[in-house]
């Protein structure tokens, strides 16, 4: 089931729905739907969306670990019905679990086998991925003696090990230390400049703004936004100026009014805000100067993904 | 092609070794093992008959709790492996899932080898504690406890597909002893005047689906020195693999159309 992949898609979903039957009722519940993704090769793919919005669904189906009601979904331009369409695919589950009387080099050994590698290669390359993930150290360690953490940097060298094209982590951030997160997020950029795909879906959205490339946002089984971090989050061409030991007036005020901006009083502190169109920043100086307000700081009001994400699901 | 012997190989060991340290495993050999125990006590009361008996008494220990090892371990891999989300990375890669039912199958199976290869090698000690010596001739019944094993376990494996683990080793252990006493209860069910139609459609179903034990039973006319035809011999072996394999084949379609 080979096709022309449309311009270098890593994943592609046309229609995707799946419905799972819901206890004690006759209606479905619907866990996706109607999903329609185009993921670039090469880039970092954030799939966000709150609990429950169908994300760990959505991977299960590409994975073939469900087949989808509806819909169909292609991986590097094969059929996920294909089990070889997860040839060139590192997965890392959300709550990874491998045999713990295992040591940490037979389960990265054993992966890379199952990925396609020799036993001589297989050893070779989980040794490195090891070494990547900083985990070296452990490498004749049972999984048994491992912490949370540990046995996080251990599936993903698990998903690495077979040098996939795409690598789909489900929440690959959970139980790491700010450390840990730091340290995948490097990871994660210099997998992307070694041609590498990541499709991401995570919760923790002031990191996913940082690293990715494009994000989709899914509440409720359904897409409710898609494209780039900044094309997601709202920005106006406001300006919110912080402004400290400011006394305020009535006449003031209404300055502030007449040049369309407002005043946002004590949010931090001692701090006051003025959000002001760009035009008026430097009339609002001129306003501060006789009150002898000290100006903290002047930054471009634009909405943080957290913010849009919480505009878009609720 | 080379891949899918790689996989397998790999799915197996693991799954071996997985199995060797059940505690389920460890209880069903201490069991054997008193048994075993067991029967040699008892084989002690007569003078006359005493090897005899003991033969007899640990070679039966010895196929029903292999049978039994086989019927456990393999209700329990598949759904333990799901349960504990150990299979959803083994799942992910680039493997069908036939390939992961064939290398749970093998790693079972390479369990209950090791089991009855202590076993075997307690009696063997028995053997040559009384008799000072083991029958070659005898030691033939060993492989066709293998294969009965092997085809229960992939019995056992197919059940654990479609019911839950209680359940399925509930069904196994019944068509363990339904096969083991098959010919009987055809005979019951179709024979005599009182027998209807049901009861002829039962047994008779009874008889063709049902795997047939009661082939592997020809430890009594090795214990006493009878000679088995070696056409029988390998008429069951081909049987036993047969069998295997068909039941093998349904349960990968029935696991792999499974929702995980
Ligand atoms: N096996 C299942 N049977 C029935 N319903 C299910 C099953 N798996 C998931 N669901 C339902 O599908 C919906 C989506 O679940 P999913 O696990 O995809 O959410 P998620 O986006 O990954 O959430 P989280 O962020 O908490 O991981 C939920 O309403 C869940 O209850
Ligand atoms: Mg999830």
């Amino acid at each position: 089931m080979d096709r022309e992949t449309k311009c270098g898609l890593a994943v592609e979903t046309y229609g995707l729905t799946k419905h799972y039957a819901a206890p004690g009722k006759k209606a479905k519940r619907l866990a996706v739907s109607d999903l329609n993704l185009e993921v670039p090769q090469q880039t970092i793919f954030g799939f966000l969306g709150p609990n429950g919005a169908g994300k760990t669904t959505t991977i299960k189906m590409l994975l073939g670990f469900t087949a989808p009601t509806f819909g169909t979904a292609w991986m590097l331009g094969r059929s996920t019905l294909d089990c070889l369409s997860r040839e060139q695919v590192g997965y890392l589950p959300e709550q990874p679990y491998f045999p713990r009387f295992l040591t940490v080099l037979e389960v990265v050994r054993s992966h890379g086998v199952l990925a396609g590698l020799s036993w001589a290669d297989a050893r070779r390359k989980a040794a490195e991925c090891l070494e990547l993930v900083e985990m070296s150290d452990h490498e004749a360690s049972p999984l048994s003696k491992l912490s949370k953490g540990m046995m996080q940097r251990i599936a993903l060298a698990s998903a690495l090990v077979g040098d996939p094209k795409l690598l789909i982590l489900d929440e690959p951030s959970s139980g790491l230390d700010p450390i840990g997160r730091k340290f995948l997020r490097d990871l994660l950029m210099l997998l992307r400049t070694q041609g590498k795909t990541i499709f991401l879906s995570s919760h923790l959205l002031s990191e996913m703004e940082t690293v990715c490339d494009c994000v989709a946002v899914l509440s409720q089984g359904r897409l409710v936004a898609s494209g780039r971090p900044s094309d997601i989050v709202q920005s106006d061409d406001s300006l919110e100026v912080r402004i400290e030991e400011l006394e305020q007036d009535e006449d003031f005020a209404c300055d502030i009014l007449r040049l369309g901006g407002r005043i946002v009083a004590n949010d931090r502190g001692l701090a006051s805000a003025v959000v002001v169109p760009e035009a008026g920043l430097y009339r609002l100086i001129d306003l501060l100067r006789p009150r002898q307000a000290r100006l903290i700081s002047v930054a471009p009001r634009r909405e943080t993904l957290e913010d849009a994400f919480v505009r878009l699901v609720s | 092609m080379l891949n899918v012997f790689r996989h397998i190989g790999v799915i197996a060991t693991i799954s071996m070794l997985e199995n060797a340290r059940k505690q389920i495993f460890h209880v069903l050999m201490l069991f054997a093992l008193t048994l075993l125990a067991c029967a040699v006590l008892l084989g002690r009361f007569g003078h006359d008959v005493q090897i005899q008996t003991i033969k007899d008494m640990c070679s039966a220990v010895i196929q029903i709790s292999a049978s039994l090892i086989a019927i456990t371990l393999s209700v329990t891999g598949i759904p333990q492996e799901i349960e504990q989300k150990t299979a959803y990375p083994v799942l992910a890669k680039p493997l069908d899932r036939w390939e992961f039912v064939v290398g749970k199958y093998l790693g079972t199976m390479g369990a209950v080898a090791i089991g009855i290869v202590i076993l075997a090698a307690t009696f063997c000690v028995v053997l040559l504690g009384y008799a000072h010596t083991v029958d070659p001739g005898l030691l033939l019944v060993l492989p066709y406890i293998l294969l009965e094993a092997a085809l229960l376990a992939a019995v056992g494996l197919l059940l654990s597909t479609l019911a839950s683990p209680p359940l399925a080793w509930f069904l196994g252990a019944f068509i363990y002893c339904l096969g083991s006493a098959k010919f009987g209860i055809y005979a019951y069910l179709t024979g005599g005047h009182e027998a209807n139609l049901v009861s002829k459609a039962v047994g008779t179903a009874i008889y063709h689906l049902l795997p047939n034990l009661e082939c592997f039973n020809f430890k009594e006319a090795l214990v006493h020195h009878l000679p088995v035809p070696a056409g029988y011999l390998v008429q069951t072996a081909l049987y036993a693999v047969l069998y295997t394999a068909a039941v093998l084949t349904v349960a990968s379609y029935s696991f792999s159309r499974k929702e995980l």
